[in-house]
């Protein structure tokens, strides 16, 4: 639903880091993005409205790599973060404490861009 | 051109997307910030009683606080004509088909209202009937509180966790009907904590006043505590 401007976000930041590396005169071929389940954003949708956001722009034709998060949790009882199977249940695998802390999966992040210099 | 011009190679990048509503959303949390302002917003399903709270509660404010309330919905006027009963200043965010509230549709109406935001204790932003989109808007706000009503069922938390691990607090409303509805109270509070471990919960009811005072209570000292925080510290 919002993933559309999700994805026009996206176009404009990878534009915006190119510019600041000194890296305008690229053609980006691929993105690769983490997402966390807590990012608010369905992987999916977002494919679906990726092509649309990068018509026109020089991401025009770019392969877009969508690495889903685990959700990660940091457990004081443990005193180490543990993995989690889903975010329905914010509780330990290994003792069940209780465990708000999310380490991983907010993540709505572009890692990197594949480019070629034109 | 030879190939190595054309090899492609990896630009690391390492940054979250940070949506425009985000920044906008920044930008009105410090402007709420210098203005003295407390700002609540309210998300919920359709019909969990977000309208009939904020009428209450605006009810229940204005005699000693200066309080103003935006409410988001897809169509008609009506959550706003029930909230201007209260006598407190009412905008209607008319949102066509968006789906949730965001930072710049907020902006707008109480830009285009004319309302001085140091002029409010409270600003109350009731969001469109949604238990999705919504999560993903910060609007800026100094409290989020999810309702969840005792006729929607014990599990919904764990059916939208994402709102839920998004909220600051939540409050199961209608309290009053828990019994006939027969609301399985231990399971809904172990749903909320299941997915948010520690989110503070309120139980009231509109209707039959109950929990409401400690609804007001935490209102009123959630805002004096942002306004002492805003204060510059003396020095001897």
């Amino acid at each position: 639903m919002h993933e559309l401007s999700v994805a026009q976000d996206m176009v404009a930041l990878i534009e915006a880091q190119l510019l600041a590396q000194g890296d305008h005169r690229v053609k980006v071929t691929g993105v690769h993005l983490r997402i966390g389940p807590l990012a608010g954003v369905v992987p999916q949708a977002l494919r679906f409205a990726y092509d649309a956001s990068v018509a026109g722009t020089n991401l025009a034709g770019s392969t877009l790599k969508i690495e889903e998060v685990a959700p990660t949790v940091y457990c004081g009882a443990c005193d180490r973060e543990q993995f989690l199977a889903s975010i329905s249940r914010l509780r330990c695998p290994v003792c069940d404490a209780a465990t708000p802390e999310i380490v991983h999966g907010r993540e709505l992040e572009v890692v990197s861009v594949e480019v070629v210099d034109v | 051109m030879s190939d190595a011009a054309t090899t492609p190679r990896i630009v690391q990048v390492r940054q979250q997307i940070l949506k425009k509503n985000d920044v906008l959303a920044r930008d009105l949390r410090e402007r709420y910030r210098e203005a003295g302002v407390f700002v609540v917003s309210l998300v919920s399903s359709p019909g969990s009683g977000k309208t009939t709270l904020l009428r209450d509660t605006l009810k229940r404010l204005i005699s000693t606080y200066k309080v103003a309330a935006l409410v988001g919905d897809l169509a008609t006027e009506n959550d706003a004509k029930k909230l201007a009963e209260s006598g407190a200043p009412v905008r209607q965010i008319v949102t066509g088909t968006v789906c949730h509230l965001e930072a710049e549709m907020v902006e707008q109406s109480f830009t285009v209202a004319g309302w001085s935001l140091a002029d409010l204790d409270f600003l109350f932003i009731e969001n469109v009937g949604n238990l999705v989109c919504p999560a993903s808007y910060d609007l800026g706000e100094d409290l989020r509180v999810v309702l969840l009503s005792t006729t929607e069922g014990e599990d919904k938390p764990l059916k939208y966790p994402t709102i839920f691990n998004t909220a600051d607090m939540a409050i199961i409303t209608k309290v009053d009907i828990a019994d006939a509805v027969g609301f399985d109270r231990a399971t809904a509070l172990a749903s909320i904590e299941s997915v948010r471990p520690g989110l503070p919960v309120l139980e009231l009811s509109s209707k039959s006043g109950a929990g409401m005072d400690r609804w007001m209570d935490l209102l009123q000292s959630r805002c004096a505590a942002k306004r002492s925080m805003s204060q510059p510290t003396l020095t001897a």
